[in-house]
């Protein structure tokens, strides 16, 4: 899509006419509106989703609300579609139901798809990533060809035929802190100083169980039917957060500025919209006061919406009541689970092979259709002929159970990439078809490579977060409600199917360490046995036996042929 | 002058310059050898009859070769998953560019329309994927066993033919001997069994390491060579060069080789000059063209792209994986900066000897080829133990140089130390982690000293034996090197 540069472009031009006079122009050309979801958690931790969306349609050329940082970026890199995330801690899909977000997997993942092809496409998205390093004040820099997969399957659903490829960028150790969230949260227009986000208190966000920050930019039909001239570009940030009241002294009654550690503001003053939503799982007792003026059922759960916009509601607190006492961590079945998780698990020991083991469970009565990606770096030498793929019928709810015979599943498309040493990561994509119920495992082995000193991170004994893998598949909205993201117009692909992802927990690879502090040693030990060879073979070509005449006193006498 | 030399001079009479050798007169060579060894062994007059001797001898070798073949087939058949477990990825075996796990994934990713040499892991020749095509789609994995198991077997049965040639060459025929020392000891069976049954081959064989099929390609080379027909042993070495780079080298001593073939005894010195750098200068068009023309034929197929995966790679060494040689540890520990620098110095040391080396011995190219062969054993960027077992294999041929070589001891033990603790070290430093990678290293060094010693103590070996041929007053007298 070729849209977005030349629209950013047009924005840039009247950028700086927009900034001197700052006017009160945020017509219908240009939205924001902030969201606040609440959803207690089976398990007694709460989640909270904070989304910022941003939309504007092209006719209007200015930077007034959108951030204009990201917005030359994506002018300058010819970005048509840009997701950004950095998350730590696990989504427990097994107690917590579907993540809140499309990218939950432990790191930092950036995708994008660049205009043009070649070297100069990776020339952009080197210079992306490098710009949104310092953006962000991560370490994104880091990402370059040797860490990026080109993934033709796994997220196809919002590419149209003529999109340029997908690159996925992913730096699993990379740890998300404070100063990330301040360039982050220097994009929205109110900043924290009044609405949702002033209730990003750091302190509190990163004491946590799981925390997802993200962004993406993506330049599309606001509304399915509109006509393509009026494409709209949409920019959303998000946070999420799984917090525990309990080791925050919060009892089965507390408010949310108990909860976030800061006053509830008032909504920001440029926002269209600013609610705060509670959802409240059908397991779950619970009361909210004051009732807000707007309750409803979504995905088959109470809402209770706040619109921070109301000067009543923006005063107040809001507080919720759990009727029964905190749930223990064996309530968490009750909780309506995903149709499909995935758990990759490293298997052999040993620093010289090893092997990835990859379970996909099918919970759902029906076969699901489902893509698995995955992309190992070039250090772990994928031997894909070792691919084999058994399924198995599942004997209980149990994960990890398996029961009957297994039987061998044959994908239905598969596509491999394998890596090139310091130049690309490996990435396999598998399309399968599982049987209802079912616990699919796919295992493949590796060898683990042999680098040079230098490429060995510090603290190298540790090992290498391995990124994880990737599941997509197409959620039934008849049947499973499917995943908040996907209730949203930003998650729905063009076909209205909505794709949920479901990543895998990294996995750790060992590799065997030279020893860090020889490089003297070796240089000069490996010198001397080549130096010997040189010598010994030297004198062997050049010197002669003779025999020594011992008669003519003592005086050597050469006899040659 | 003993009986012995007397015989040999009679001998060369018969067969000063046998162009061509029938199976026939191989078969008279071999039968000749072993009446030679009876002679010498009885010191008696009375030899046992040729053909009783003749019979035994090639009945002998059929054995050697058939028990080797059927061992290695009942053990890859029958015992494959001791061989999975304990051989197949011993890094003492597969190297990257010898790996059979590597070569299934190459011919895994041919047969997905996928070209094997867009990646990291396959380094192997075209000519392998060619050969393996077949019996990977089709055929029962007992066929490709077998292939390993034959290409053993059938190197060892060229290095039998080289044995019993050598017999008949000038270079040995016309030499007298060093008094008291009778022509061969060694038989072509003998020289079969001890390659075959050596344990570092039957290792590499289990292993399904892909060397053997450059190892069968050199002894063909060699085998030609010797026999004159050059035509032959320089496609032999092009394909031996395709499958692992430096067998290269072998072509200085084999065009050696058809310099001397090329000679007519007779010939005046300036006409010998010109005819034996004519031979020089055809051997080298020969072996290029053959060269170029595999090239050619593997640049359309797979494109250029397989040369930088697989000989290109052999030189820059990118794939840093532990084997029995020097390179791996020190370019894991080298500074960026100096890296081009040291491997242009530690591949010339390899490749810059095979000239000096063939030119030293060219009187007798076979033992420059022998020692060139020990140099790559040692020094090359991925070798293994069937590197060294080729070399080893060699050595029997030159059984009369065993006893001028003063360091067997040191070499034996060397060598055995390197072998043995290569795998101690490896599980300490790889499966329990109580080691480092220090441990293994200091194997390979040691491993890597055995062999240069050996080098060096066969070579002087020659040479002092030469000195005593010339001389032999050398004997009681004090000799020196200068």
């Amino acid at each position: 899509m070729r849209v977005l540069p030349l629209l950013l472009c047009a924005a840039y031009a009247a950028a700086s006419a927009a900034d001197a006079a700052p006017g009160p122009g945020v017509g219908p050309h240009e939205s924001f509106a902030e969201d606040l979801l609440v959803k207690p958690l089976p398990d007694g931790r709460v989640l909270l989703h904070f989304e910022f969306a941003f939309r504007r349609n092209h006719t209007q050329h200015h930077y007034h609300l959108f951030p204009r940082q990201l917005g030359e970026i994506a002018l300058r890199y010819g970005v048509d579609e840009l997701h950004l995330a950095f998350t730590q801690g696990n989504w427990r899909e097994a107690r917590w139901g579907h993540p809140p977000s499309a990218s939950q997997g432990v790191g930092a993942d950036v995708r994008a798809r660049i205009a043009g092809t070649g070297e100069h496409a990776s020339r952009q998205w080197r210079g992306l990533t490098n710009a949104l390093s310092g953006v962000f004040c991560a370490s994104l820099n880091f990402i370059d060809e040797s860490n990026t997969a080109l993934p033709q399957m796994a997220f196809a659903e919002h590419a149209h035929s003529r999109a340029p490829a997908l690159r996925q960028g992913y730096l699993p150790r990379e740890n998300v802190c404070t100063e990330n969230l301040t360039p982050w949260i220097k994009q929205l227009p109110c900043q924290s100083r009044s609405g949702l986000a002033a209730l990003l208190n750091p302190y509190r966000l990163y004491n946590m169980h799981f925390h997802s920050m993200g962004m993406s930019l993506e330049a599309g039909a606001s509304h399915a039917g509109e006509r393509s001239e009026q494409a709209a570009l949409r920019y959303t940030q998000y946070l999420s957060v799984v917090l525990d009241p309990r080791t925050m002294g919060l009892g089965s009654r507390w408010s949310l500025s108990e909860l976030v550690g800061m006053p509830l503001a008032p909504a920001c003053p440029v926002a269209d919209k600013s609610t705060v939503r509670i959802l409240a799982p059908p397991e779950i007792d619970l009361g909210v006061e004051p009732l807000p003026a707007e309750q409803s059922k979504h995905l088959g759960m109470d809402m209770y919406t706040f619109d921070l916009k109301l000067p009543d509601t923006a005063a107040s607190d809001i507080e919720l009541v759990f009727a029964a006492p905190q749930h223990s961590e064996s309530a968490a079945g009750a909780t309506q689970l995903p149709a499909v998780a995935v758990h990759r698990h490293v298997t052999g020991h040993g620093g010289s092979s090893g092997g990835v083991e990859a379970t996909i469970v099918n919970r759902d009565s029906r076969d699901i259709n489902i893509t698995y990606f995955d992309s190992l770096p070039w250090y772990l030498r994928v031997y894909s002929h070792t691919l084999e793929i058994h399924t198995y019928a599942a004997g209980s709810d149990d994960d990890t159970v398996r029961s009957g015979q297994a039987t061998r599943l044959h994908p239905t498309k598969m596509v491999y990439v394998p890596a090139i040493d310091r130049g690309r990561p490996s990435a396999m994509e598998v399309a399968l078809t599982l049987p209802r119920h079912s616990h699919t495992v796919l295992r493949y082995s590796f060898d683990k490579g042999f680098l040079k000193y230098t490429e060995h991170p510090p603290d190298a004994n540790r090992g290498f977060n391995i990124r994880p893998a990737i599941v997509s598949y197409a959620v039934d909205s008849t049947l499973d409600p499917g995943p908040l993201y996907c209730t949203s117009t930003s998650g729905r692909s063009s076909s209205g199917a909505c794709i949920a992802r479901v990543y895998s927990e990294l996995f750790l690879a060992n590799l065997a360490t030279p020893d860090f502090s020889m490089p003297y040693n070796v240089i000069t030990f490996t010198c001397t046995i080549l130096a010997l060879f040189f010598g010994r073979i030297f004198n062997l070509l050049t010197r002669d036996f003779a025999i020594l005449d011992v008669e003519a006193e003592g005086s050597k006498r050469t006899k040659t042929e | 002058m003993s009986a012995d030399t007397v015989e040999t001079v009679d001998h060369d009479g018969d067969k000063r310059n046998p162009k061509k050798l029938s199976k026939q007169e191989l078969a008279n060579a071999l039968a000749e050898t072993l009446s030679r060894r009876s002679s010498s062994k009885h010191d008696t007059p009375d030899e046992p009859p040729a053909s009783v001797a003749r019979i035994s001898e090639g009945s002998r070798l059929l054995r050697i070769l058939l028990l080797g073949f059927a061992l290695r087939l009942a053990v890859l058949t029958f015992a494959s998953d001791f061989v999975a477990r304990n051989l197949s990825m011993r890094v003492e075996l597969s190297t990257p560019v010898t790996s059979y796990k590597r070569l299934v994934e190459g011919l895994y990713l041919a047969s997905h329309g996928i070209s094997p040499f867009d990646g990291g892991l396959f380094h192997q020749s075209p000519i392998l994927l060619a050969l393996f095509k077949v019996p990977y789609a089709w055929l029962p994995q007992l066929f490709s066993d077998a292939m390993y198991a034959g290409t053993d077997v059938a190197t060892a049965m060229v290095l039998a033919l080289i044995a019993a040639k050598k017999a008949t060459l000038p270079a040995f025929a016309a030499r007298p001997l060093v008094p008291g020392e009778s022509r061969f000891r060694c038989l072509p069976s003998t020289v079969a069994l001890l390659y075959l049954f050596n344990p570092l081959t039957l290792a590499t064989c289990l292993a399904r390491s892909s060397i053997m099929f450059s190892h069968l390609a050199t002894v063909s080379a060699l085998y030609f060579g010797i026999g004159g027909h050059i035509g032959y042993a320089s496609v032999f070495a092009a394909v031996a060069t395709h499958l692992s780079l430096y067998p290269v080298m072998l072509i200085a001593p084999i065009s050696l080789m058809a310099a001397e073939r090329n000679t007519p005894s007779a010939a005046a010195g300036q006409n010998q000059t010109t005819s034996r750098a004519t031979g020089i200068a055809l051997t080298l068009a020969k072996f290029a063209a053959a060269f170029a023309s595999l090239h050619l034929l593997f640049a359309a197929v797979y494109g250029s792209e397989y040369f930088t995966a697989t000989l290109d790679f052999t030189l820059r060494v990118s794939d840093l994986q532990p084997n029995v040689g020097l390179f791996w540890y020190f370019f894991i520990e080298i500074f960026d900066e100096f890296r081009p620098f040291f491997i242009a110095v530690f591949q010339l040391t390899a490749l810059a000897f095979t000239v000096p080396i063939s030119w030293r011995f060219r009187k007798d190219p076979l033992f420059g080829s022998v020692m060139l062969i020990g140099v790559i054993s040692a020094l090359k960027s991925y070798p293994a133990w069937g590197d060294l077992s080729l070399f080893l294999g060699l050595i029997p041929l030159y059984e009369e140089l065993i006893k001028y070589m003063q360091y067997t001891f040191l070499s034996a033990n060397l060598i055995l130390f390197g072998v043995g603790l290569a795998p101690v070290f490896w599980y300490l430093w790889i499966e329990q982690g109580s080691g480092n990678a220090n441990f293994f290293y200091a194997a390979t060094l040691v491993y890597v000293f055995g062999q240069i010693s050996l080098l060096f103590d066969l070579g002087s070996a020659m040479l002092r034996r030469e000195l005593d041929i010339d001389y032999p007053e050398a004997r009681e007298r004090t000799v020196i090197q200068e």
